[in-house]
């Protein structure tokens, strides 16, 4: 995992393959909007959540998605990494629908048990 | 230096975009928090306002502009009073720092708290222990 910021309360990581994922869902999102999105993941470290749902919600199992107006998407999960909160992002993705695509979720709830097995075997 | 702040210092243009949204963003959780506290539903808000929720809505997504007069009367309406200060762009983190500090205080009986990972507030800050506790 990559660590992406690190704010006063929380620290912001990235799974292998989300900055990949990142740079594909940004190529025709304009940069007040890219701009926006990591200004919700400036606040999110900084105070440990977002309370306005249209700025992030749970999608169930323990996967959350911070929600920028263009239709960005982080999916990730909270825990606890080298003792500090930390949220862990899956993937990001241009959403073009407003519903949830089960397959984003089922992408983050893989990557998450991934993740679960590897730290508990401790690699 | 982190990602995100390494794409914020990559042009002048990002630092301004990103300043306006940081503010807007700060803005639209500060509302909700106290929305939440005040029990008020973006409907109860706008009927105080004399708006639509549509209107509402697009405050806090930061997709339509707010005015200072309606920061003002969003305030009012919640018994608030918004605080403005222009803070030096290397103390940005400054208050959130210490806002973490009183959160932490709050919620555990930490004697010591790491606040920032900025250099300037990267020791250690002592506080003081609760003889009470």
């Amino acid at each position: 995992m990559d660590e992406y910021h690190s704010g006063c309360l929380l620290t912001i990581w990235l799974c292998e393959g989300a900055e990949a994922s990142w740079d594909e869902a940004e190529t025709s999102v304009l940069e007040a909007h890219k701009a926006q999105f990591r200004a919700l993941l400036k606040r999110l470290a900084d105070f440990g959540r977002l309370r306005v749902p249209d700025h992030m919600n749970s999608e169930g199992d323990g996967i959350h998605a911070v929600k920028g107006t263009s239709g960005l998407r982080a999916y990730g999960w909270f825990d606890q990494v080298n003792g500090r909160r930390a949220f862990i992002i899956s993937h990001v993705i241009l959403k073009k629908k407003q519903k949830l695509d089960p397959a984003d979720l089922a992408r983050a709830r893989s990557r998450k048990e991934e993740y679960q097995r590897k730290r508990s075997e401790g690699t | 230096m982190s990602k995100l702040t390494e794409w914020v210092n990559a042009s002048p243009e990002r630092e301004r975009l990103f300043a306006q949204e940081q503010l807007i963003v700060d803005a639209a959780e500060e509302i909700w928090a106290a929305m939440e506290k005040a029990q008020k539903s973006k409907a109860d808000l706008a009927t105080a306002l004399g708006k639509s929720k549509a209107f509402v809505s697009q405050l806090l997504t930061g997709s339509r502009n707010m005015t200072l007069r309606t920061l003002a009367d969003i305030a009012c309406t919640l018994g608030k009073r918004p605080c403005i200060r222009l803070l030096d762009a290397h103390e940005s983190d400054a208050w959130q720092a210490v806002d973490a500090v009183l959160l932490s205080r709050r919620a555990t009986s930490f004697a010591e708290v790491k606040v920032s990972n900025d250099p300037a507030w990267g020791e250690v800050i002592a506080l003081p222990t609760n003889k009470a506790a």
